[in-house]
């Protein structure tokens, strides 16, 4: 019990802390490859503390102040429903369908602040955010039905459990492939960072966010990151469990992989942002209904197949 | 105590030659001699219904039995029907001094009279010669009356009136034809006797006179293709003399055509004419409505599409679907009149008859508005008025007798007719009214089309009073044809 | 304390009260406004209130009406199923006509409003109340009319909307009309109890067309595609303060009709062998298949809308796909779904269509984007519509999640690998429709004309919080409904649900979904995150207009530019517009013009001329005399 609460508190700031050092490690790489210096590793802390000290923070009213709660809220609550290599905080409660509900409620409550704001480029990012949700969930709800199909069950757990033999990504290479492009806009990362799109709005939803506000949305993001590679690594990548002995040491391996993996999907995604540029909403949405949905759709087929016959 | 049905007859037919008579006593005396006959046969119909449906009242003219005598039958069909005929009528004597035109009004007065006389007489013989000659005697009064017009409309009612009188008259003749056709068979024109002569008499001529009967009294009955009188009739005839066209003449000429087919001939043949000829009527009848754009045309098809529907529960010839058919017939008579008549408290204060013109009447004329409205959604078939029932009994009759298309054609016909009348109930509530002055309709009309929506309100939601009637009605049709 | 009231607890009692509240309303408004007002919302209170006091116990009442052709008698009855739709239709027709005293008009037209809104709900009443086929069809009737009329109440720009519901309805019922005297012609009974005896052993072939008849009239009413074209206009033309009866309540005696058929009369085991595909019936598929493609189609047109009431009129019949679709699916967890989200839709849509006529009322538009920022202004406005759009949007927290989740796992269950994204997609269309309302209306900038804008009075937001109050209710403890649900399930002979207060299990097969926990957790975090919000410095708040804008002042039509509503999901829009040209209501519209040029030939029949009459007479006769002739 105790140790259960250590982890509850644990958890949120180790993540918040690794979410926050992995972006200011993907920002020396992005320059690395954009043949830049670029800034510190620890860049992002310094920016954090800076906002979270600010003299002065600028609000509009108390909608607009809904926005960074509930985007900690959301991803806060995600997270504690998803198995985390091999920590299962609540993850017993875990559905697939409620966890993929749960993690809505940080970009509503997000997109409700920003529309507070009354910045016409919030409005705009928000827009091309729904946009963008609507295009990818299309193949990445197919491709997660593949593996729900396949295995039969929607508990999270259960999948994670199932994939101790094999994981979901080799017997299900294609819904993989898919889940791994929308993770792509999961993440915000070129070619689908249209919401933020700094040149064009502004950052979209977070252009009025400052502060205070600004700081809590990073930490938001940063628990965010890790929330959806989470759940992607939970589905394809048998939760990341790499040893399925019992035993603390062999449990903070798994950690330790399951961390590792984050990184790698997040690095993946970064290296495709360096080089990528950045498709318009309605190119982006139209990529998403063609191609990958089209991939979805047979690795659905094929996991049907399979567990049907 | 026996009511005699020959004063309902006699009574009308003396007063009617009066008439022109009276006129000399006072200008106002004809009407009211003409109210107080239709008055007598209202309360004289009232006590013939109750008594025929406890044993059919016969009498016989003259004294003389039949087969050499002539004789009136009252059962409850035909008591019910001459309750119909004196409600509508005296209901339309109320509603319509203002809306005829012209001063020779006595004559219109005998004219009425003599209708309503002659439709009695068609619904109480017994003697398929006497049916003939009220036929005619109703004809004429209905020639007369739709060309009694006066004004712009002259003309077209001068068109129409003798459009009606060719057919008319053609359709008479098939009808003697007919007639005598039969009685080179079987030697009598007693309606009884007949029946039980038929079966032994030369089928091949009996089935000829039945095709010219058929075609003689289909004309008044509006079966397609014989109607053609009736668009221009209703259309060119004055307001109430559609309105009695609609609830009267042709009910007596339907009645007239059931009658032979039922109880004379009890022929399958027949019926089948008449299933199929009525649902044809009644598809046509109500496609022609649906893009009318003339308010009294439009209720003239829908006549037309009504008559359809109750002569295809006739042809199914099952008791419940004649009971379904004379509910709707019922149903018909009383809407289609509060329909014509409200239409003509319409027509009269826009003074055009184009649908286009009712825009936000609803606002205008309110109460001439709701009656419009309590009509049409009877006619419609919606719940709380009578042709809701109606359509549940012929439907499920329809069905019960296995006639799955059947059904669905009449609610397919139901469904246009419910387009077209909402067109019009729509306009009239939902538009923005113009800027005219309208002239609001009479006391005496409004209270006579209450009435007929109080009628019509009645049989939507309780039915059983009627249905004690119309069981027994039915029955009477179908014993000749042994219940089949 | 309220046994006085048991013998009142009958359904006879209330659907009476309700036709006589009806008559006493309309000429009580001849009388005085606030009379007919106090009566309308005294009798649809009081009705509602016995309805919930009557629970779902059993009680049958019999009419035989004397000297009637068919020889039937009258059932009116309560039992579980009924009861759990009656309580959801009296609370949102009570509720509804308390909200509508609250804009206080007093207009010739409102004494027709309140009898027609107490008829409608007798009418309503009467159909889910009905233990036989014709008083449900007599009730069936009574209520589109009533509706109907409610419709036509709107003037002259409802006018098309009224016509084409009327039209499409009175099909339906027809189509229900023929099926209901299939049944009758074949059994001999009307009566619900015993044709559930008989039904089950029916033939296959008589059963699909039975249903399929019936279901036609239902599916109208439910606005399942290919039926739903009357839907968008009539929803969004009628009264404002209507509509929410319209979409909350009469919308959901379709799905009721379905359930009441498929479960309550033809049973499980007879709809399966009419054929199965994994387990469930083929009926039930093809239903379940419409339903969910209904919900897609509806929400990518209700994506595009810029009128408030047609957005959430396409909104309504996508969910009513979803509800559909779980009654279609027909196992324990699907009906329960689907049960669960009319009860949910009912809820829900009924507080946006009147949060719809609050903002209407306000700002005079029905236009989204002529609307802003209205959140601060008329802050429970804004809680009560945020709270029915988070259960549209399946935001767990509220009851909307409860029921979408069922579906989902009872569509997964049977890896109906068809249905399931369907829903998926629908539900994700539904973020982006009803974030719409929320940008357009409550956020960003605030016209100048509505700076005036406030809350309006009580009579309006004390339904709006009920109902508001009711589906966080059911977000923390879905075991309430759901519970009744089980019960109606049992009812049914379908496996019940098993729930306890706070949580659905569902089997092994599934993740559970305990709602408590997850409120308790999302506490814990908001805890944790306004720590986080207070503990930094507190935030002076500038005004609306004070705003990143790369450096332009922003002076002139400031509402124009700054309000960013107008065509908000233009790219989206852009990218279906060649495929959602309503291509279904031009399918219609050309088969009434069709119609209408073939009537159009018809009528030259009548050509005037009395030479063409005299000809037909004639021909008529020698072809009858020549067929006379031939046959003997």
């Amino acid at each position: 019990m105790i140790a259960e609460i250590l982890v509850l508190i644990f958890m949120p700031v180790f993540v918040s802390f690794m979410g926050l050092l992995f972006m200011g490690i993907q920002r020396k790489i992005t320059a690395r490859v954009q043949n830049r210096i670029g800034p510190p590793f620890y860049q992002q802390f310094i920016d954090v503390m800076k906002l979270f000290s600010k003299r002065e923070n600028i609000g509009h009213n108390w909608v607009f102040d809904i926005g960074p709660i509930f985007a900690i809220v959301g991803m806060l609550t995600t997270m504690l429903f998803i198995p985390m290599g091999g920590f299962r905080l609540l993850s017993m409660d875990g559905d697939l369908i409620v966890v993929m509900y749960l993690l809505v409620i940080s970009g509503l409550g997000m997109a409700l602040g920003a529309g507070a704001s009354g910045n016409p480029n919030a409005g705009i990012g928000v827009m091309r955010g729904l946009t963008l949700m609507m295009a990818y969930e299309m193949p990445f709800v197919i491709s997660v039905l593949a593996v729900m199909v396949y295995y039969h069950t929607t508990s999270l757990a259960e999948i994670v459990g199932m994939q101790s033999g094999m994981w979901a990504l080799i017997i299900l290479p294609l819904s993989a492939l898919v889940a791994d492009m929308a993770l792509q806009a999961q993440f915000g990362k070129k070619p689908f960072d249209q919401p933020i799109a700094p040149a064009e709005v502004a950052t979209g939803p977070i252009v009025e966010y400052g502060g205070k506000y600004l700081g809590m949305l990073m930490v938001a993001h940063s628990i965010g990151m890790f929330v959806e590679a989470g759940l992607f690594i939970d589905i394809f990548l048998g939760g990341g469990l790499l040893f399925h002995q019992p035993g603390i040491i062999w449990q903070v391996f798994n950690f330790l992989f399951w961390v590792l993996l984050v990184f790698a999907l997040y690095t993946l995604a970064v290296l495709v942002n360096a080089i990528m540029p950045r498709y318009r909403i309605d190119q982006a949405f139209v990529f998403y209904w063609k191609w990958p949905t089209i991939i979805a759709i047979i690795g659905l087929a094929y996991a049907l197949g399979v567990s049907v016959w | 105590m026996v009511i005699d049905p020959t004063l309902m007859i006699g009574v009308p037919l003396f007063i009617a030659f009066l008439i022109p008579v009276s006129t000399f006593i006072n200008r106002k005396f004809p009407r009211y001699l003409a109210g107080g006959t239709i008055l007598f046969n209202l309360i004289l119909s009232m006590l013939l219904l109750d008594a025929a449906l406890k044993s059919p009242v016969v009498s016989y003219l003259g004294g003389w039995k039949p087969p050499f005598g002539i004789v009136l039958y009252a059962g409850p069909l035909g008591a019910m029907l001459a309750l119909l005929i004196s409600t509508v009528s005296i209901l339309t004597w109320i509603y319509l001094p203002e809306y005829i035109e012209g001063g020779d009004k006595e004559k219109f007065y005998m004219l009425y009279l003599l209708l309503t006389a002659g439709a009695t007489g068609m619904v109480l013989t017994g003697d398929l010669f006497n049916l003939f000659v009220f036929t005619e005697i109703t004809a004429i009064a209905s020639f007369s009356l739709l060309a009694y017009s006066k004004g712009k409309d002259e003309k077209e009612a001068m068109e129409a009136t003798i459009k009606y009188m060719i057919i008319g008259s053609l359709s008479s003749a098939f009808f003697l034809i007919g007639i005598a056709l039969l009685y080179s068979v079987t030697g009598t024109l007693n309606m009884a006797d007949l029946s039980s002569r038929i079966p032994h008499a030369d089928p091949r001529t009996v089935a000829i006179s039945m095709m010219f009967i058929i075609t003689g009294l289909g004309v008044e009955a509006e079966m397609f293709p014989l109607n053609g009188w009736t668009p221009d009739a209703y259309t060119g005839a004055s307001h109430p003399v559609s309105a009695v066209f609609a609830g009267i003449v042709v009910k007596a000429g339907f009645y007239a055509l059931a009658r032979v087919i039922f109880s004379i001939y009890a022929s399958s043949t027949g019926l089948g004419i008449m299933l199929v000829f009525g649902i044809i009527t009644l598809i046509i009848g109500e496609s022609a409505a649906l893009r009318q754009t003339d308010l009294k045309r439009m209720l003239a098809y829908s006549s037309i599409g009504q008559m359809g529907l109750i002569i295809t529960a006739f042809g199914m010839g099952t008791q419940l679907s004649l009971v379904g058919g004379l509910y709707a017939l019922l149903n018909h008579a009383f809407a289609k009149t509060l329909l014509f008549m409200s239409a003509g408290a319409f027509i009269l204060s826009l003074g055009t008859r184009n649908i286009g013109a009712l825009d936000g009447m609803g606002k205008k004329m309110p109460v001439n508005s709701i009656l419009f409205t309590i009509g049409a959604f009877s006619i419609m078939g919606l719940p709380f008025f009578g042709g809701f029932i109606s359509k549940i009994v012929i439907i499920y009759a329809s069905m019960d007798a296995g006639y799955m298309l059947i059904a669905i054609l009449i609610l397919s016909a139901s469904v246009i007719e419910l387009v077209y009348f909402l067109r019009v109930v729509q306009r009239i509530w939902m538009r923005e009214p113009g800027d005219s002055e309208v002239k609001k309709a009479s006391n005496a009309s409004i209270i006579s089309m209450m009435v007929l929506a109080a009628i019509v309100i009645v049989m939507g939601i309780y039915p059983q009073a009627f249905f004690r009637i119309l069981g027994p009605a039915a029955g009477e049709l179908l014993k000749a044809i042994g219940g089949a | 304390m309220l046994e006085f009231l048991n013998p009142m607890l009958r359904p006879e009692w209330m659907i009476s009260l309700l036709f006589i509240g009806a008559l006493l309303t309309y000429f009580a408004g001849k009388v005085s406004s606030a009379l007919r007002t106090t009566f309308a919302i005294i009798f649809s209170v009081f009705v509602a209130f016995l309805v919930f006091l009557s629970g779902s116990r059993d009680v049958l009442t019999y009419w035989r009406p004397s000297a009637s052709p068919m020889g039937f008698r009258f059932v009116l009855s309560i039992n579980a199923l009924s009861w759990f739709f009656a309580l959801m239709i009296s609370m949102v027709s009570a509720l509804t006509i308390v909200y509508s005293a609250g804009f206080g008009k007093n207009t010739e037209k409102d004494n027709a409003f309140y009898g027609l809104n107490l008829l409608l709900m007798g009418a309503m009443l009467g159909v889910v109340f009905s233990g036989d086929m014709l008083s449900f069809f007599i009730f069936w009737e009574i209520m589109t009319l009533a509706s109907y009329l409610l419709t036509t109440l709107a003037g002259k720009r409802a006018e098309k909307g009224a016509l084409n519901y009327m039209i499409i309805s009175t099909a339906g019922a027809y189509s229900i009309l023929i099926g209901m005297t299939m049944i009758y012609t074949r059994f001999g009974t009307l009566e619900f109890s015993g044709l559930a005896s008989v039904m089950g052993g029916a033939d296959p072939m008589f059963l699909l067309i039975t249903l399929s008849m019936l279901g036609i009239g239902f599916a109208v009413k439910a606005a399942l595609a290919p039926f739903y074209v009357w839907a968008p206009p009539a929803y969004s033309e009628a009264p404002d303060s209507f509509t929410p009866v319209f979409s909350g309540a009469l919308s959901k005696l379709g799905p009721y009709g379905f359930t009441l058929f498929m479960y309550g009369i033809v049973g499980l085991p007879a709809l399966a062998k009419m054929g199965t595909f994994r387990g469930i019936s083929d009926f039930g598929y093809i239903i379940a298949l419409l339903g969910s493609i209904t919900a897609v189609i509806a929400t990518l047109y209700a994506i595009a809308q810029d009128d408030i009431k047609k957005l959430l009129a396409y909104s309504s019949i996508s969910q009513l796909g979803y509800v559909m679709m779980g009654i279609g699916i027909g196992t324990s967890i699907g009906v329960a779904g689907g049960l669960y989200h009319a009860l949910n839709h009912a809820i829900f849509k009924t507080t946006l269509f009147m949060g719809a006529g609050v903002l209407i009322y306000t700002t005079g538009s029905r236009k989204l984007s002529d609307m802003g920022g209205l959140g601060t202004k008329m802050p429970i406005t804004f809680l009560t519509m945020l709270i029915a759009i988070f259960a549209l949007a399946g935001i767990p927290m509220t009851g909307g999640f409860g029921s979408k989740w069922l579906l989902y796992e009872a569509a997964i269950d049977k890896k109906f690998v068809l249905i399931a994204p369907l829903a998926f997609i629908a539900s994700v269309g539904a973020f982006l429709y009803s974030f719409r309302i929320l940008q357009s209306a409550f956020l960003g900038q605030l016209p100048e004309r509505l700076k005036g804008a406030k809350d309006p009075s009580p009579l309006i937001t004390i339904p709006m919080l009920f109902f508001a109050g009711l589906l966080v209710l059911f977000g923390i403890a879905p075991g309430i409904p759901l519970g009744i649900i089980a019960s109606v399930e049992s009812y049914l002979g379908i496996p019940a649900l098993n729930v306890s207060t706070y949580s659905v299990y569902l089997g092994a097969n599934f993740g559970a979904y305990n709602a408590f926990t997850v409120m308790t957790v999302i506490t814990l975090a908001l805890l944790v995150a306004l720590a986080l919000f207070f503990i930094a410095k507190k935030s002076r708040k500038v005004g609306q207009t004070d705003t990143y804008m790369a450096g332009e002042v922003p002076e002139h039509h400031v509402d124009l530019y700054l309000h960013y509503s107008m065509n908000f999901y233009r790219p989206l829009e852009r990218i279906f517009a060649p495929y959602l040209r309503n291509r279904l209501e031009r399918l219609y519209d050309a088969f009434g013009s069709g119609y209408e040029l073939i009537s159009e030939g018809i009528r030259r029949i009548y050509t005037g001329d009395v030479q063409h009459y005299v000809y037909y007479v004639m021909v008529f006769l020698a072809v009858m005399i020549l067929a006379g002739w031939w046959w003997l």
